[in-house]
C-alpha cells in the first residue's frame, strides 16, 4: 500500500486484501500513520474502510480514502480514542474500547455507540467493531478471572494460616503425652508417637511452604538496587555450619548491584543454593556466576550433583512435583515452584542445564534498570 | 526464683483455643511458677473484664485470631485506653506472618511471640515470658 496520495496504485495481494475485507460484515477500517519529524503522530490517513463501516459512519468509500482521521472526527488530544490509537502504534499492542466505559467527555462520533479493538498491522492501524455482547462477554471475564484469582489467594493464605493451629495441638498434645506417660509406653509406643510426630511436623513444614508461596502473590514488593554479592555472602554465612561439615567448595567471580527486591532474590538464592547441596553425594563444588546480557543479567549456579534429566526440566518447576523419595532427598516439592514465582515477580525467566551424574546448572534473569 | 514472689503473679490469658489453654497451663505447671491465670477466650469479654476490673492482671498474653473482637482490635482498645495502656501485652500467637508482626508493634504490643510447634520450645518459650516479664522486668504497681 501506498500512502503518498489519494490516488494509489495497488498490487495483485493488496486488492486481495481490500475484496477480502469487502466481504467482511463486520466495519473495518485501514489507516496509515502521519508522523512528524521527530516521528511522532499527528493524524491518520484514511487507507480503507469497508462497505459495513461505510455505511455505519456515513462515509463513502471514494470521499474517505485519503482524508485525514481527525477532520472527519474531530479529537481532543487527551481523547481516549485518541491516546488509544498512538499507544497502540507505539506498542504495537491491541486495544479494545467499550463504548460505555469510556469518559463522557471522550465521546465522539466515532466511538459513540461503537465498541471498537484497534491493532496495529504492519505500520498500518486496523480498527474494527466488535459485538458488544462479545465485548461484554469479554470483560465479564476477565473481570470473573481476576476475582476467582483473588479468591484462591486468599484462601490458600487463609486455609494455610488457620490449618497451623490444629496440626500445632496434634504435635504438641502427642508430645506431651511421650513426656507424662514416658515411663508407662514400650518400645512400640514410642514408635507410633514418632511416626505421628513426625507426619505432622511434615505438614507443618508443608503448609508453611504453601503460606510462602501464597504469600509471594499479595505481599507487596519493594524494588531498589541490591548488591548480589552481599546476597551470596549472607547465604555463605548462613550454610555455614552444612558447608563445613560437607566440605563445600564455592567460587563466585564479580557480581553485580541490580535493581530489584532484596528479599526475593535473597529467596531465590538460596533455595538454589541449598538444592545444589542437597541433592549431591560428590564433594560439593558450587560455581555463582552474572554475566550481563543486555536488556538483563543472566545469573547462574552450578553444581557437580546428582543432575536432573532433560524430560524433568519443566516439571521440576511445579508445585509439589519430587523426583525422589522423602527418604533419599527430604523436602516438599515447593523448592524450585517458589523459585520460578520469584523469577516471575521479578520479570526475569529461569531455566537449567544439567547432565544426570555430572550436575545441574541453574540459570536465572534480572532485568537491568532502564 | 519464682518461689521467692509470695504474692501470686495474676496473668491474663486472652486465648479461644482449649488446647492452647491447656498447653499454657501445662507449661506453667511444668515450670513450677507460681502465677494465678484467668482465662478468657472472648474478645469481648475480655475488654468487658478488664474495664470492669480494677485489680489489673500483670500481663495479658493476648492471641490473634479470637471470635467476635479478635486481637488486634483488642491490642489497639488496650493500649488507648489510659487505664490500660501499662499492663504490658504479650502477642501470643501462630501467625507468623509479617502484616502480623509489624501491625502489632505499630499498635505498642510489648512483644511478638509465635507459638512454637514442638512442645520443649512451647514450653521454653512460656519459661522466657514468665521469666522475663515477670522477674526480670520491674512492672508498674497497681
Amino acid at each position: 500500500m501506498n500512502t503518498a496520495g489519494s490516488k494509489t496504485s495497488y498490487t495483485e495481494s493488496d486488492k486481495s486484501v481490500f475484496s477480502l475485507l469487502e466481504s467482511l460484515q463486520i466495519p473495518v477500517i485501514v489507516l496509515s500513520p502521519d508522523l512528524d519529524r521527530e516521528g511522532t503522530v499527528k493524524d491518520f490517513t484514511f487507507l480503507l474502510a469497508n462497505e459495513s463501516a461505510a455505511a455505519s459512519y456515513g462515509l463513502s468509500l471514494e470521499t474517505a480514502e485519503g482524508r485525514k482521521f481527525k477532520s472527519l472526527f474531530p479529537l481532543k488530544d487527551n481523547d481516549e480514542l485518541w491516546e488509544a490509537m498512538q499507544s497502540v502504534y507505539a506498542t504495537g499492542e491491541p486495544v479494545k474500547l467499550i463504548s460505555e466505559n469510556l469518559k463522557k467527555d471522550s465521546e465522539n462520533l466515532f466511538t459513540l455507540n461503537h465498541n471498537i479493538q484497534i491493532v496495529k498491522h504492519e505500520g498500518y492501524i486496523v480498527i474494527n467493531w466488535i459485538a458488544e455482547n462479545a465485548a461484554r462477554e469479554d470483560e465479564r471475564m476477565i473481570r470473573t478471572l481476576k476475582e476467582s484469582n483473588e479468591e484462591l489467594e486468599q484462601f490458600a493464605y487463609i486455609a494455610s494460616h488457620d490449618l497451623q493451629e490444629p496440626i500445632r495441638m496434634v504435635i504438641s498434645f502427642t508430645q506431651l503425652l511421650e513426656k507424662r506417660y514416658a515411663d508407662k509406653l514400650d518400645k512400640d509406643a514410642r514408635e507410633f508417637i514418632y511416626y505421628a510426630v513426625d507426619g505432622a511436623t511434615r505438614m507443618k513444614v508443608l503448609i508453611d511452604n504453601l503460606l510462602d508461596y501464597s504469600r509471594l502473590n499479595t505481599s507487596r514488593r519493594a524494588f531498589k538496587n541490591v548488591s548480589t554479592k552481599y546476597i551470596v555472602d549472607d547465604i555463605i554465612e548462613d550454610f555455614a555450619a552444612v558447608i563445613e561439615e560437607k566440605d563445600v567448595k564455592i567460587r563466585y567471580g564479580e557480581l553485580p548491584v541490580v535493581f530489584t527486591d532484596e528479599s526475593l532474590l535473597s529467596r531465590l538464592f538460596t533455595n538454589l543454593f541449598s538444592n545444589a547441596i542437597k541433592y549431591n553425594i560428590n564433594k560439593t563444588e558450587i560455581e555463582i556466576t552474572a554475566v550481563k546480557n543486555d536488556p538483563e543479567w543472566i545469573f547462574s549456579i552450578k553444581d557437580n550433583g546428582i543432575g536432573i534429566e532433560e524430560k524433568y526440566f519443566e516439571k521440576i518447576f511445579k508445585i509439589f512435583k519430587r523426583l525422589h523419595g522423602k527418604t533419599e532427598y527430604p523436602g516438599t516439592g515447593m523448592g524450585l515452584a517458589i523459585c520460578k514465582r520469584i523469577v516471575d515477580k521479578l520479570g526475569g525467566r529461569i531455566w537449567l542445564e544439567s547432565q544426570p551424574g555430572l550436575g545441574s546448572t541453574f540459570f536465572f534473569t534480572i532485568p537491568v534498570k532502564e | 526464683m519464682a518461689i521467692l514472689n509470695l504474692e501470686p503473679i495474676n496473668v491474663l490469658l486472652i486465648e479461644d483455643n482449649p488446647g492452647d489453654i491447656r498447653l499454657i497451663q501445662e507449661s506453667l505447671k511444668e515450670n513450677k511458677f507460681f502465677a494465678e491465670l484467668t482465662v478468657i477466650s472472648d474478645g469481648e469479654e475480655a475488654i468487658n473484664y478488664l474495664n470492669k476490673n480494677d485489680d489489673y492482671p500483670d500481663i495479658i498474653l493476648l492471641d490473634l485470631n479470637l471470635p467476635k473482637k479478635d486481637g488486634r482490635e483488642i491490642l489497639i482498645e488496650i493500649k488507648n485506653n489510659d487505664a490500660l495502656k501499662s499492663i504490658p501485652v504479650v502477642v501470643l500467637t501462630s501467625s507468623s506472618a509479617e502484616e502480623d508482626i509489624s501491625k502489632s508493634y505499630q499498635n505498642y504490643a510489648n512483644c511478638f511471640i509465635s507459638k512454637p510447634v514442638d512442645l520443649d520450645n512451647f514450653i521454653r518459650v512460656i519459661k522466657s515470658i514468665e521469666n522475663f516479664w515477670l522477674t526480670i522486668v520491674k512492672l508498674p504497681k497497681n
